[in-house]
């Protein structure tokens, strides 16, 4: 067994987390070996020191507390998700409704927007003539015939 | 206190019953207390933290898998959000200026003199020594000892709490025992 290991075997002896015979091999070699005598002492003092920190604990009502305000939120939780159904589904309903609504007035809005420049040169709006200017290939003689009227 | 206990507790806690997670916290509350002290280094704040512990444990139980033990899990959730403050801290002292200002520094003075006179200086003075020293210990370092030496959590528990094997877990335990004894060698001298 080398130094490094025997070290290891020193500092878990300290923890009580060795064999019998590793016991009696750390007692004899820290007798000889001045390293880990001042391992042994130093660590013993360390942990004296640590320990002499002393201890927090919180008060008894704290764990009550807490079980009481998580309870409180669990309750809220099933109000909102229980006894007022009608509300919520009215709620979402509502919200559903009002971006259909939304979505539609702007994609309609998108659609009929026409730039200064299209009316001044004469760019119709109406949806024959966008057909008779823009989609030859679905024209139809009554198509024609109602925009060569109304132009 | 067994693995079954923390478990029927928790099955419990899952199927809706608040007394059981009274119980779970007043079971573990302690150890957690002391582990977020001593990784903070003082008492301020420990309830504030301790409490947000258990807050984040019980909105996570529904996904709590039974294949390890729950102080390990609670273990995790503690250094998380203890480490998570500390970095919040230091980010306050870089912001805040005020440290700087020499009223600060003057009140500093005069509370030091003040506590100089008292008896208890030594015992703080000792207190803030190794809090220090644990606070410059790698986190890794830091964990194994507050179990082992703090907690007195034996070889197999610290393995199964960090999830390590059993030969890193001494092995860790040993070079932290070795950087603390340098960093505090000075003041041992001194005390001798």
């Amino acid at each position: 067994m080398n130094h490094k290991e025997l070290q290891l075997l020193v500092s878990s002896y300290l923890d009580d987390e060795v064999s019998e015979t590793d016991k009696e091999t750390v007692l004899s070699h820290i007798k000889v070996c001045t390293e880990c005598h001042e391992f042994v002492q130093h660590a013993n003092k360390i942990r004296e020191e640590i320990r002499a920190l002393g201890e927090v604990d919180l008060p008894y009502a704290f764990a009550t507390h807490l079980a009481h305000s998580v309870e409180r939120r669990d309750e809220r939780v099933k109000e909102w998700l229980g006894v007022e159904p009608l509300a919520r589904n009215t709620f979402f309903v509502l919200a559903i409704v009002v971006l259909v609504i939304f979505m539609f007035t702007s994609s309609v809005g998108s659609s009929s927007a026409f730039t200064g420049d299209q009316l001044l040169s004469g760019y119709s709006t109406d949806t024959v003539s966008t057909r008779v200017l823009l989609q030859q290939d679905h024209l139809s003689k009554s198509d024609l015939l109602y925009a060569v009227m109304t132009k | 206190m067994t693995v079954t206990d923390d478990f029927t507790l928790i099955r419990s806690i899952q199927a809706g019953d608040h007394q059981a997670f009274e119980s779970l916290v007043r079971r573990y509350q302690r150890q957690v207390a002391n582990l977020i002290f001593v990784t903070m280094g003082g008492r301020d704040d420990v309830e504030d933290i301790a409490q947000e512990v258990f807050i984040r444990v019980y909105r996570s139980l529904p996904k709590f898998k039974f294949d390890a033990s729950f102080f390990s899990w609670l273990y995790r959730i503690t250094m998380n959000l203890c480490i998570d403050e500390i970095r919040k801290r230091k980010i306050r002292r870089v912001l805040s200026l005020d440290y700087l200002t020499e009223g600060t520094l003057e009140k500093s003075r005069k509370s030091k003199d003040y506590t100089m006179a008292s008896d208890s200086v030594l015992i703080e003075e000792k207190r803030q020594v190794i809090q220090s020293a644990l606070q410059r210990l790698t986190p890794e370092h830091r964990e194994v000892l507050v179990l082992r030496e703090y907690q007195d959590l034996s070889y197999n528990e610290i393995a199964e709490t960090l999830g390590l094997r059993l030969e890193a877990v001494k092995s860790r335990i040993f070079r932290a025992r070795m950087e603390l004894k340098n960093f505090l060698s000075d003041y041992f001298e001194e005390r001798t």
